[in-house]
């Protein structure tokens, strides 16, 4: 869900039809996840534990565009960072 | 659905039980069985349901030490759940000396002792102040960060994600990696 944001899906009213134009995110485009469980029991509650089912994917396209733009040397400002966008910062820094 | 919430609660109650995953069923979704909990969203399903299906597993559990007490004619404080059965703690003492789920159950259906343990789980008042930005407005926070390391083909513009570590606060984790 994180890479699609940072980099694929984009639903533009008028544009996109289906998913010609909505472009999503497939096996081929994501890296295996490495997982670390930092567990430090939650105190709140007997059980100890918390869900994390959402939280899991906001920080991902922030970790992405950050990599982007240590790479690149410029920084996208707008989501998706589609070959295109991406074409328009390159042209700043090259 | 989809989310692993069943494994995770079924987890749970086996865990407060000290039983087997495979002997605690689990029925979701039936409007004649089960009560509104909410929907599975916001990450909430483990923390809030999760706490009160371990409310309902501990009353569950008392129950069944505190028959098998009166059975076994011992304190339930020398009584350990097993696998299907309640036993002496101490097994040495008088090795044999149980009895089984079953049996707890029909002593206590002969009692008119609760079989059903409703468990409820509140974390207590959310409240948000819109001016101040103070107050509680969750039960439960987490903390995350991620790494990425991408490679950006500066011809095409075509970005590449090579690697993503993720490193999460789940408080405990309910489902044994290993």
């Amino acid at each position: 869900m994180g890479v699609r944001l940072a980099l694929k899906e984009e639903y533009l009213p008028g544009v996109t039809t289906g998913l010609k134009q909505y472009r999503m995110p497939t096996t081929r485009d994501m890296p295996e996840v490495e997982m670390l469980l930092v567990e430090t029991g939650d105190p709140s509650a007997g059980l100890g534990a918390k869900g994390v089912a959402e939280c899991a994917t906001v920080a991902v396209a922030p970790a992405i565009i950050n990599a982007v733009a240590d790479a690149a040397g410029a920084r996208p400002y707008t989501l998706p960072a589609t070959p295109t966008r991406m074409m328009e910062i390159i042209k700043t820094v090259v | 659905m989809g989310q692993g919430s069943d494994t995770a609660l079924t987890i749970i109650a086996a865990r407060e039980l000290d039983q087997p995953r495979k002997s605690i069923s689990i029925v979701t979704g039936d409007t004649a069985n089960t009560p509104d909990a909410g929907p599975s969203t916001a990450s909430r399903l483990v923390y809030y349901v999760g706490n009160a299906a371990k409310d309902s597993a501990t009353q569950r559990k008392d129950a069944i030490l505190n028959t098998a007490s009166d059975l076994l004619e011992r304190p339930a404080d020398y009584l350990t759940l097993i696998d299907g059965r309640v036993a002496l703690t101490n097994s040495s003492e008088a090795s044999g000396q149980s009895v089984t789920l079953a049996e707890v159950a029909q002593a206590r259906q002969s009692a008119d002792q609760p079989l059903r343990f409703d468990g409820i789980f509140d974390p207590g008042p959310l409240i948000y102040n819109e001016e101040t930005g103070e107050e509680k407005p969750y039960a439960v926070y987490v903390t995350g960060t991620h790494m990425a390391e991408v490679e950006v083909d500066m011809e095409r513009g075509n970005v590449r994600v090579l690697r993503i570590v993720a490193a999460h606060d789940v408080g405990e984790a309910i489902y044994p990696l290993d």
